[in-house]
């Protein structure tokens, strides 16, 4: 699904002091899987995510999504492409304050119908929400609660590519199980990038990449993670 | 996949939010439209008197000078001057009853009489004839006896119940506007699309006596060139050109100048108002907007979806203003207006002009937050480049 070939990405480039978040490095995803993106604050995962979903262009290299070359898409296909095809989870889970759990949801859903209501009811429901905490806004639930809502609305489209950054940062260990559970099973049909400084919770993964200082250092695959 | 950001999201968990701008645009608007509806009642009354009336009645009141009479200051000699007066202005009544257009010339007193709408006044007059001349002159006038009874002896007169409730005065009461005190008694009320009146002289009126003419006729200072008479400034002439005159210089420019500053006046306040709530609202819409941004939604998804918002902030408002509008000019008209028999107008397309264009400044004033809100647009990526 992903050709990554020699990415680079440098802050400051205008200053002396640059810094490389990126330092050229090949990687190829599959299309479908769960793969963990692991590693210490700065060593680029976050960057990288970001360069995948088009979210960041990189200074140098070339991303090849589909055989589509993401580097060359112009602002209107870039948006096109996160809308259509990838799902977010941020760090921080970036509720709007003012809409329920459920239309929090269906606010990145392709329409705002009866079924699309009914399918993010169902993602809250898989997510461990209770029914009366559709209605609640996000100042009245807890951080979990919260970040599940986030991690609902990033799948209410069945995108291609789920890109979650920290999902389970807010989460007590029952439901940051839970909610890995939700995407190892999402990652049966779809590719799912999950970014953490938590190994335990990529023990399902599929495959993980270890970054440090902007480079990968190592990829476990199958049984060895 | 074609998707667009619903505004009613927005709208329909923020109802007290929205409810803000909607009733200051509503208020606006009300104030807007209600100020043109009572200011309607001074143009369409004074209209009545300087313009309508004044096709088919004239008054014509010459100067010593234009009559070709020589004034006294010998009191003993005023009565004759007076006399000598009255026998000119029936010689020129006559001659201009022969001209194309006049049906009959008077020569009669008159009563003044005013009309007062809600801002300023018009002067006008009720003719004081004969008691057999009245019902001719009724009936040029198209005005008809509905209550009471014809004038019979001096001092009784009959009006228009407009006029009436204006005066506030009744039947069988006095006229209360004139400097006769109580000499003129109400012995009956027309039916008149007019303000209009007429009756007998009281035994006290002044004796002088001026022209009343039953014409279509506009200019009448060019009938009296006609007979070699030149009016000057001594002279007046209540006729058509004088009306248009008074109307556009004394009242539709008095009313333009005072409502433009007016407006003026209230739409900058409510654009300092519109502009401080709307920006502090789009601040606090940053991060959502951001978000809207980082997960495909397209700058102008997110203007569009603003404008509808905004679309139907306006559109609410302009909703429930008309309903307390129509509520309001039904009321006014109810106890305000007929009551003291005045005229308006319900549509007034000058005020819904003055609200259009308001409300498409103030649109268009409102895209300036807009635009810099949308300019601050980052996706979230950059946001959190900034926390590490």
């Amino acid at each position: 699904m992903f050709e990554v070939r020699n990415i680079t990405m440098i802050y400051n480039m205008e200053q002396s002091d640059k810094v490389y978040a990126l330092s050229g490095f090949d990687l190829t995803l599959p299309d479908k899987g769960l793969i963990g993106i692991i590693g210490p604050s700065g060593s680029g995962k976050s960057t990288l995510m970001y360069c995948l979903s088009t979210l960041k262009k990189p200074t140098d290299g070339s991303i090849l999504y589909n055989g589509k070359e993401l580097t060359d898409l112009n602002d209107h296909e870039r948006e096109e492409l996160r809308r259509n095809e990838f799902g977010f989870v941020f760090q921080r889970h970036f509720l709007v304050p003012y809409m329920s759990a459920v239309d929090n949801v269906i606010v990145a859903a392709a329409d705002h119908s009866v079924p699309a209501k009914e399918k993010a009811k169902s993602l809250l429901e898989s997510f461990g929400l209770k029914k009366s905490e559709y209605n609640k806004r996000p100042a009245q639930l807890s951080g979990g609660q919260r970040q599940r809502i986030a991690i609902a609305r990033a799948m209410i489209n069945d995108p291609e590519v789920l890109f979650a950054d920290e999902p389970t940062a807010a989460l007590d260990h029952e439901n940051a199980f839970a909610v890995m559970s939700v995407m190892r099973s999402y990652a049966e049909s779809r590719l799912v990038l999950v970014i953490t400084h938590d190994r335990s919770i990529l023990k399902q993964a599929d495959r993980v990449i270890e970054m440090w200082d902007g480079t990968v250092s190592t990829e476990r695959h199958g049984d060895s993670v | 996949m074609s998707q667009s950001l619903s505004a009613m999201m927005y709208i329909r968990n923020n109802k007290h939010r929205i409810a803000v701008p909607v009733v200051s645009l509503c208020l606006c608007l009300v104030l807007t439209y209600l100020t043109g509806f009572l200011l309607s009642t001074t143009e369409i009354s004074c209209a009545s008197v300087y313009l309508e009336s004044t096709q088919f009645m004239q008054f014509i009141s010459l100067s010593d000078q234009s009559l070709g009479v020589k004034t006294t200051m010998d009191p003993s000699e005023i009565k004759k001057e007076i006399s000598r007066r009255n026998e000119k202005t029936e010689e020129i009544a006559a001659l201009l009853a022969q001209h194309d257009g006049i049906q009959t010339a008077y020569t009669a007193n008159f009563l003044t009489a005013e009309i007062s709408p809600a801002i300023g006044r018009a002067d006008t007059f009720f003719p004081l004839l004969e008691k057999e001349e009245l019902p001719s002159l009724l009936s040029y006038s198209g005005a008809a006896l509905v209550e009471g009874r014809m004038p019979e002896k001096p001092g009784e007169i009959v009006i228009d119940r407009a006029s009436m409730n204006n005066d506030g005065s009744e039947l069988g009461g006095y006229y209360n506007y004139t400097n006769y005190l109580e000499s003129y008694r109400i012995v009956g009320i027309l039916d008149s699309d007019l303000y209009f009146g007429c009756g007998i002289p009281a035994e006290d009126q002044s004796d002088i006596k001026i022209i009343i003419l039953i014409s279509n006729i506009k200019d009448i200072a060019a009938e009296l060139e006609k007979e070699n008479i030149h009016p000057g400034t001594g002279d007046m002439i209540f006729d058509y050109n004088y009306g248009k005159e008074i109307m556009q210089n004394q009242i539709q420019n008095a009313i333009s100048t005072s409502t433009s500053y007016m407006y003026g006046g209230v739409l900058i306040i409510l654009l300092l108002l519109l502009m401080v709530i709307y920006t502090m609202y789009l601040r606090e819409r940053h991060n959502e907007w951001c978000l809207y941004y980082s997960i495909g939604f397209s700058k102008m998804s997110i203007y569009l979806s603003a404008m509808r918002e905004l679309l139907f902030t306006f559109g609410a408002a302009v909703l429930a203003g008309t309903a307390v509008i129509i509520v309001s000019v039904v009321l006014l008209k109810y106890f305000a207006i007929d009551p003291y028999g005045l005229k308006c107008r319900y549509f007034d397309m000058n005020s819904i002009q003055t609200i259009l264009c308001s409300y498409s400044f103030l649109l268009g004033m409102l895209q300036i937050p807009v635009q810099y809100a949308l300019s601050r647009i980052r996706t979230i990526d950059a946001m959190e480049d900034d926390l590490y």
